[in-house]
């Protein structure tokens, strides 16, 4: 069959790119950039990520401004930070850190460290201590933010729920330089990692050495935060806003992330109606006649993840994405917990031919399997062409308090 | 799948096991024994686990449910010969699968690196091939999912009847 040969031929292209490629292409050096136009407002760009770092589709990245708490000049830009709505605080990667900031350790008892480990739903996880710096984006500054330097060197004694799974300790695991969450939560864990020693969140150094780590307690000022909730104003949220895609893929898509929601004349709601989440941060998704009542929207995901029994899966490898012969129009329903719908409509191509397009780095039909009968996950896709806010939780706004999406 | 009932079909029949498991209980691993007050925690485990409902059984199962301390609530489901063919997970942390997959734990980190390799981040993991089924899904502070062995399954017994 035709369609057979097309994918036997993409994948035996595709899979050695995948394996073996570094990212030199797409699209250069990085643009200059552009003075925001408005003080709550930072650039966010899909591309192909930072230089030697395979194929990164579908990430959100922007740059994030770390200072010594308190100081306006020692300061560091990191670019490519991931911008993910589906984990709460920035983590930084140790080797993209040259600045001071090292140096401010959150300490458990005097001169043990913390630690903190990031667990992340596709086996990976993030581990290294916790320091204290400001934060600022744009015109914003978030003053002694708890961060972790991921894979330190000095603290690389593993333990607890980052014992196991795959440990991103580089730019080249990453995809990025670090990972900013954003969600729906103030805090990576909450009041259980204030209380409970065995929280799997934090841990401390046994010794001043760090040659073992132990699990320990953090209070709420020790845990990592969203820093958007620690700005002074514009704090009750964000919005993402990013262009349509007008194409099957293109090399990259930008677009702005709008701190503050309805505080301003950008972050107005317009038409944009509200969501609520259940205190877990889910909302339900109505699809071909099911109910998906543990669903999320991510930036952190790469592409739309749910299950459908009539579009065909791509031939192995790649038998988790779809492959449909030609493009699939769908509608879903997403619901809140206050019971406000919002209909969504959707598109599926080809993902083996999408990642033929190589160095593209933005698809916005690509899809996959999600193997759970409750779930639709609403990857970064579902973001292109969308203005979507993210209310944080017990932040007040004009719209209610969060937590709540609202597009 | 929810952790608030039961599967009770009239075939399965529930019955409360006296035993109490110990806080220092550790999980049992996919294929082996399933946890008893004897079994100590492994090193890797870390953190203590609650018993919050005795180890139960039913005609077809045995079910063996735990809270870890960071309130991740594990089950263990073992066939009458005591054998774990289902694990189930719900809870603000991912257990420690290395544990809890047991000798199926290299199969899962195969197919997980796979999974990076063409081309998925960030993604809930469906898993379905050597022999091992993973279903993990959820975000930071909230995962769920479950993990069983098709061949380990007990004849007659329906597996989504099991973990629904």
């Amino acid at each position: 069959m035709y369609l057979n040969r097309v994918i036997r031929r993409v994948v035996l292209t595709l899979v050695p790119a995948m394996l073996f490629t570094a990212c030199g292409g797409g699209g250069g050096s990085t643009p200059t950039p552009s003075q925001p136009i408005a003080p709550n407002v930072v650039k966010l760009s899909v591309d192909a990520g930072p230089e030697g770092t395979g194929y990164n589709v579908n990430r959100l990245y922007t740059d994030v401004t770390v200072c010594d708490p308190g100081s306006p000049t020692q300061c560091q830009t990191i670019n490519h930070v991931l911008v993910d709505t589906g984990s709460t605080g920035l983590r930084l990667l140790s080797s993209a850190i040259t600045s001071v900031i090292k140096r401010n350790r959150i300490e458990n008892t005097p001169g043990l460290a913390l630690l903190n480990c990031a667990q992340f739903v596709d086996n990976t996880f993030v581990w290294g201590p916790v320091v204290t710096a400001d934060v600022v984006m744009g015109g914003k500054t978030a003053p002694s933010v708890p961060v972790q330097i991921i894979a330190d060197p000095a603290f690389e004694h593993l333990a607890g729920a980052c014992s196991s799974g795959r440990e991103m300790d580089s730019a080249a695991a990453l995809g990025a330089n670090g990972i900013i969450g954003l969600g729906l939560f103030k805090d990576d864990c909450g009041p259980g990692c204030a209380t409970v020693t065995g929280n799997g969140f934090y841990y401390t150094c046994a010794d001043v050495s760090c040659r073992a780590a132990a699990p320990a307690r953090a209070s709420i000022a020790q845990q990592l935060k969203n820093p958007v909730a620690l700005f002074a104003s514009d704090n009750n949220g964000v919005l993402i806003d990013l262009l349509a895609v007008n194409s099957s893929s293109v090399a990259r898509l930008s677009g702005s992330l709008i701190f503050g929601v309805a505080t301003q004349s950008n972050n107005q709601l317009n038409s944009a109606a509200v969501l609520t989440t259940d205190s877990a941060g889910y909302v339900t998704t109505l699809l071909s006649g099911q109910t998906l009542n543990t669903s999320f929207i991510d930036t952190g995901s790469n592409a739309l993840y749910f299950d459908s029994a009539s579009i065909p899966r791509c031939a192995a490898p790649a038998i988790e994405f779809y492959c449909p012969p030609s493009l699939v129009n769908l509608a879903a329903t997403i619901v809140g917990a206050n019971g406000t719908s919002v209909p969504v409509s959707f598109s599926v191509e080809n993902a083996l031919t999408l990642f033929a397009s190589f160095p593209n780095a933005v698809l916005p039909t690509l899809a996959g399997t999600i193997g759970d009968a409750k779930t639709f996950d609403w990857g970064l896709p579902f973001f292109y062409g969308r203005r979507v806010f993210i209310g944080i939780e017990g932040q007040p706004s004009a719209i209610g308090t969060g937590p709540y999406y609202a597009f | 799948m929810g952790f608030s009932s039961y599967s009770c079909t009239a075939r399965v029949l529930l019955i409360a096991l006296t035993m109490l498991a110990s806080v220092n209980e550790g999980f049992a691993a996919l294929g082996q024994a399933p946890s008893t007050p004897a079994v100590s925690a492994p090193a890797a485990i870390g953190a203590r686990l609650q018993a919050i409902k005795p180890t139960e059984r039913t005609s077809a199962y045995t079910l063996h449910e735990f809270q870890r301390e960071n309130g991740t609530i594990v089950r263990e489901y073992a066939t009458p010969a005591g054998v774990v063919f289902a694990v189930a997970w719900r809870g603000p942390l991912l257990p420690d699968l290395s544990v809890l997959l047991g000798d199926y734990f290299s199969a899962f980190v195969k197919e997980t690196e796979r999974l990076r390799l063409v081309g998925r981040r960030g993604s809930p993991i469906n898993m379905e091939q050597d022999g091992l089924v993973v279903r993990s899904s959820g975000r930071m502070r909230n995962f769920y999912g479950y993990a069983y062995s098709p061949k380990l399954i007990p004849a007659g017994l329906d597996i989504k009847d099991v973990l629904k």
